[in-house]
């Protein structure tokens, strides 16, 4: 749902959410701190029988979101699932914009077997235009004057999947230093990268968590891609980019990396922390190698 | 005294070293003094193990390494003085006797043809003899003395842990400068893998990457394979990869019906990933401080 002002706002949160909680369901809101108040006043009693959480740290990276709904919906098991969500993002690259529209693409597919209603609050007056789009093509239903109707520009999650995949990756700039990983030992790719990053002020727990990313790629591309593994790394505006690219062509199965293991399998569980751990990681493959790009922001 | 201790693994003792080494196990001490009295006698030191048991009984020989102690004790290599010779006063343990025999058995040494000399003996019965604390402490001072300034010998003190209280075990530590631990499972240069006792476990030392990985499937499977909780110290280590993680799951979750896998002294760095990569993942895995439950 589109709105423009609190009461439209209000207006469309309040009955879908106090359903909810007459009919006994798990109902959460995700929604910006900053419309809480108002929500939790409006809503009187039966705002205790509401998880209220703040959309900007739910909202931080999609695998992080789609493990929170997955442990909301664990943490409930056999009810029915209601959730009022407003991302609000404040995604400013085009490269996160694409990889919330996958997000937004993805949990249709993710959790289609879950008995869930879901209400996507946007703010016609602040989102950008991009976001829009993408919201336009992730969700099936739009709640109008006259409520809910189906979508006509609703694109299959496979589609949307393979829209964001089909943007080439930014090529390297001249200026990006370069290592080629030539075994399995990696302590040298991480003083590479950690020089490189602590010169752009990234340090500490992000340093670490950028590390662990960057050997775990790097890992994989030495165990399953084709030499030559390449490591690439620059500064772009205020991020740091480490790119990551072998010769093999990778063809993975599903959502590779977006939704959390099977605890007991923990297959696919490297990507899937790379994910967690980095806040934007785009994976590119083809006949001619296999990319994945980590950008962290230097602060 | 003052607190200051260097910890060694025993490989790596040098001359001089008069060493505290506490156990709470046979494992423990096959490990540690199996690897003093080995590294002696296959590199020329004269070893003398003051003790009343057998020497086809002595720790880390026969059991595992097959060194049978007969030829090294016809050598005269090997050399085991009872208690009741070296250090008995009718039958109370005398500290100014065994020093007076340890330094005689030193000065033989010089004029026999080893390279060193090893000296080693569990003064377990001698703490818990009728003033037996204060005893030792006479006789700690006096193996001080004795070694301390020698460019061939080295010693180890060893006391059951279980047999002594708390403040004992501090007093007596505290007569020690060289804390001697078990020589690594593992060391490349990268990555150190070592046996803890106390509590049982590994501590993990440098980094580990996929490099590593079947060192370390192999150390953690060893170890696990006892049974128990099991504690990993990671207070050195600086860099843990997303694989070995998985593997540490992978074993918390195989031995979850008869013990916990704790990872100890974790950096801040390493519990923020655990907790976000874990929460769900790695249920089984407990951060912890080190102390046992």
């Amino acid at each position: 749902m589109l709105y423009a002002g609190e009461d439209t706002l209000l207006d469309a949160a309040l009955p879908f959410l106090t359903e909810g909680v007459e009919a006994g369901e798990a109902v959460l809101a995700v929604i910006p701190a900053a419309t809480t108040g108002s929500l939790r006043r409006a809503l009187g009693l039966a705002a205790n029988a509401v998880a209220f959480r703040d959309a900007a740290h739910w909202y931080s990276q999609p695998p992080r979101t789609i493990a929170a709904y997955s442990s909301f919906i664990e943490d409930h098991p056999g009810a029915r699932i209601r959730v009022l969500a407003e991302p609000g993002w404040e995604c400013g690259s085009e490269a996160e914009i694409a990889e919330w529209t996958r997000y937004e693409s993805i949990v249709n597919q993710a959790f289609a077997e879950v008995d869930a209603a879901v209400l996507c609050l946007y703010d016609r007056r602040t989102t950008a235009a991009d976001v829009l789009d993408g919201v336009l093509r992730t969700h099936p239903e739009l709640v109008g004057d006259s409520g809910p109707c189906a979508n006509d520009a609703y694109l299959d999650p496979s589609t949307v999947y393979a829209q964001v995949d089909g943007q080439p990756l930014p090529p390297v700039p001249a200026h990006a230093r370069e290592m080629p990983i030539d075994g399995i030992d990696l302590c040298a790719l991480r003083a590479f990268v950690g020089d490189h990053a602590e010169d752009h002020g990234i340090t500490s727990a992000r340093l670490h968590d950028l590390l662990v990313a960057t050997t775990e790629v790097a890992t994989n591309a030495i165990r399953h891609g084709l030499s030559p593994v390449t490591c690439r790394t620059w500064a772009d505006d205020r991020d740091l980019v480490v790119d990551v690219t072998d010769g093999g062509h990778w063809e993975p199965e599903g959502l590779p990396g977006f939704l959390p293991p099977d605890p007991f399998v923990r297959a696919g569980f490297g990507l899937w922390g790379v994910r967690m751990l980095c806040p934007l990681v785009q994976l590119r493959t083809g006949p001619g190698g296999t990319a994945i790009r980590l950008r962290v922001r230097a602060r | 005294m003052d607190n200051w201790f260097a910890e060694r693994p025993v490989g790596q003792m040098l001359p001089g070293d008069h060493a505290w080494f506490s156990y709470s196990g046979e494992d423990e001490r096959e490990q540690v003094v199996g690897a003093f009295l080995r590294g002696g006698l296959l590199t020329s030191d004269k070893v003398i193990y003051i003790t009343d048991a057998d020497p086809h009984d002595l720790p880390g020989l026969r059991e595992r390494h097959e060194i049978e102690p007969d030829a090294y004790l016809r050598t005269g290599q090997l050399a085991i003085l009872p208690p009741a010779r070296a250090g008995l006063t009718a039958g109370v343990f005398d500290p100014d006797r065994l020093v007076a025999s340890l330094e005689d058995v030193l000065a033989r040494a010089e004029h026999e043809r080893f390279r060193g000399v090893r000296v080693t003996a569990d003064m377990t019965w001698a703490v818990r003899q009728r003033s037996g604390r204060d005893r030792v402490l006479d006789c700690e001072a006096g193996l001080d003395r004795a070694i301390a300034p020698s460019t061939t010998a080295m010693a180890i003190c060893q006391i059951d842990r279980r047999s002594c209280t708390r403040d004992e075990l501090t007093a007596l530590k505290q007569t020690h400068e060289v804390l001697v631990g078990a020589d690594p499972d593992f060391d490349d240069g990268v990555l150190t893998i070592t046996r803890t006792f106390t509590p049982r476990g590994l501590r993990l030392k440098g980094e580990l990457d996929g490099a590593r990985h079947i060192v370390f499937a192999e150390a953690l499977r060893a170890v696990t394979a006892q049974g128990g909780d099991i504690h990993l110290n990671v207070r050195d280590l600086r860099f843990i990869d997303l694989g070995a993680l998985n593997m540490m799951a992978g074993a918390a979750m195989r031995m979850a019906a008869h013990g916990t896998l704790i990872l100890d002294d974790a950096s801040p760095d390493l519990t923020e990933v655990v907790q976000l990569v874990g929460g769900r993942m790695l249920p089984w895995l407990k951060i912890g401080n080190g102390e046992t439950q």
